[in-house]
């Protein structure tokens, strides 16, 4: 069998690889991102900002135009990898936030970019609308959601949400009823879901639970009218499928947050003293076996429990971001000097990146 | 590659370095646990966009080509069990992209263990992929996964016991 094995996998193997081509462009790809790493450190950020964001909605529509969208994506990752610093500075940043115009203006409009097929795109509008979502319970956690930024945030959720829903129509309207059926479900599932966390926040420690509550609202309802525009799934069937798209969703949410405060740590650990960093550990650790534990509840069908599992670790890790968030203004405050520093690892950009990638 | 900033040229030479070295290599990591070329591709992309962020960032990557797998590994993981059993038999369908041929051993029976390799539990998998399509040695694997040597020579052990129960 070892033989055998060794015959077939490595003809495989042989046969897996990049064309030249294929090659050559990531590899430009990636030599944008190296060797500008350090001129985009230095770009003055404010000035950056409207820049970028004209130049790549110019960019943008210039490249669709001329019916070169893949060749689009590819040339506005490359400007993405370019812009290093400012992009990383923004990816966590909130509403009322110097550098949220760059997130959503900028690195969400790259990212829609390079989402080309009906599927990607409905996709990415849904992360999107998470991560609305996931701001305003971030906001209501810190006690800093105000009226301006329930409006700028409700506002840009309906969009979302709207655009998602265009492409789902286009999906089935393609006769692609499967791929549009697990999107609206996806959809729907998430607002759900981030419905009842705000919920949460609100009932927990906002300081003003109204105006949580009117966005969990706003994400209730759109939930509703996607559930409303899908294919009736009927009784129990429904219940269970809608859980198990819930607890889905929650997974993805608490891997992104969970992924995002653990380098949020790893970067200020220097700062923090072994004590303070020691604790902070012990915090995440907790919430990353909140999200194991999650999993294989998921896995055994248990989408209550793995829900229950999941916002757990949401909220440990929001309360380990508080803290950071708290210590940062001291050491701030104690170097009696302006630091810019990101709210967190980028967020636009979805965070795949599990957590138990450490180097040995 | 240390971790200082990438002040100079020789680290990004270093890294583009990498790249050219191991691009291939990463693409077959991420193109055996996703069965898309394109998403694979984009992995790949993704993969070293992410690991030089982290070198830019200052972080300290004793063994990049460790680091590195370990990077596409979680990259793939969401990505593989949302659409492995689909993108599989859509794999197995169409043959190998974009080569069309049939695989010179034997193609329904490379069809067959491939099958029951995909469905093996994935921590068996994982090495049996990096063993025998990836080329990489147990202490390699060993030090991808965070396992030793040991644990990684019986894993591949039970590995092959496991497909040989299933195919034979």
């Amino acid at each position: 069998m070892p033989d055998r094995l060794d015959d077939i996998f490595s003809e495989l193997a042989a046969r897996a690889r990049l064309t030249p081509d294929e090659k050559a462009r990531i590899r430009a790809v990636l030599a944008a991102a190296v060797s500008d790493t350090r001129a985009a450190e230095r770009t003055p950020l404010v000035s950056a900002v409207r820049g970028w964001s004209l130049a790549l909605d110019r960019l943008t529509r210039v490249l669709r135009s001329a019916g070169r969208p893949a060749f689009a994506g590819l040339t506005i990752a490359a400007l993405l990898a370019a812009s290093g610093g400012v992009a990383y500075a923004a990816g966590g940043a909130l509403p009322g936030e110097t550098l949220y115009p760059v997130k959503v203006g900028v690195l969400e409009k790259i990212r829609e970019a390079v989402a080309l097929s009906p599927e990607a795109k409905a996709d990415w509008e849904t992360t999107r609308a998470e991560l609305r979502l996931e701001e305003a319970r971030e906001l209501a956690e810190l006690g800093r959601l105000d009226e301006t930024a329930r409006q700028e945030i409700d506002r840009r959720l309906k969009e979302h949400v709207e655009r998602a829903r265009r492409q789902i129509a286009d999906l089935e309207a393609g006769g692609q009823a499967e791929a549009a059926a697990e999107r609206g479900s996806n959809l729907e599932g998430s607002l759900r879901l981030h419905g009842r966390q705000l919920d949460g926040a609100a009932a927990k420690n906002a300081k003003r639970p109204s105006l949580v509550d009117r966005l969990a609202d706003s994400a209730k309802t759109e939930a509703e009218n996607t559930s409303a525009r899908r294919q009736v799934i009927p009784g129990a069937a429904a219940g269970a499928a809608n859980d198990a798209v819930a607890a889905r969703r929650g997974k993805t949410a608490a891997e992104r947050k969970v992924s995002a405060v653990r380098g949020f740590v790893d970067e200020d650990r220097a700062e923090l003293g072994v004590d303070d960093a020691g604790h902070l550990d012990e915090l995440m650790a907790k919430a990353e076996e909140e999200i194991r534990g999650g999993r294989d509840r998921l896995e055994a069908g248990l989408y209550a429990d793995a829900s229950a599992s999941f916002n757990k670790a949401h909220d440990i890790a929001s309360g380990v971001k508080d803290r950071l968030e708290k210590a940062r203004k001291l050491m701030v405050g104690a170097e009696a000097k302006p630091v810019i520093r990101p709210a967190s690892r980028p967020q636009a950009v979805p965070a795949i990146q599990r957590f138990d990638d450490q180097d040995k | 590659m240390t971790g200082q900033q990438p002040e100079n040229t020789e680290q990004a030479e270093a890294f583009l370095k990498a790249y050219d070295e191991l691009a291939d290599a990463i693409f077959r990591h991420c193109y055996f646990r996703v069965y898309d070329r394109e998403r694979a591709k984009e992995l790949v992309q993704e993969c070293f966009l992410r690991t030089w962020e982290q070198i830019s960032r200052g972080r300290e990557i004793k063994n990049l080509k460790a680091f590195l797998y370990r990077v596409a590994t979680n990259l793939t993981i969401d990505e593989a069990r949302k659409r492995r059993e689909e993108s599989l038999e859509a794999w197995l369908e169409n043959g190998f992209e974009p080569a069309a041929k049939a695989v010179a051993a034997d193609q329904a029976e490379a069809g067959r263990i491939l099958s029951a390799a995909a469905r093996l539990d994935p921590k068996y998998r994982e090495v049996l992929l990096m063993r025998y399509v990836e080329g990489l040695g147990p202490a390699e694997i060993a030090e991808i996964i965070g396992e030793s040597e040991n644990n990684v020579s019986v894993r591949i052990h039970r590995a092959l016991e496991r497909l040989r129960q299933t195919v034979l």
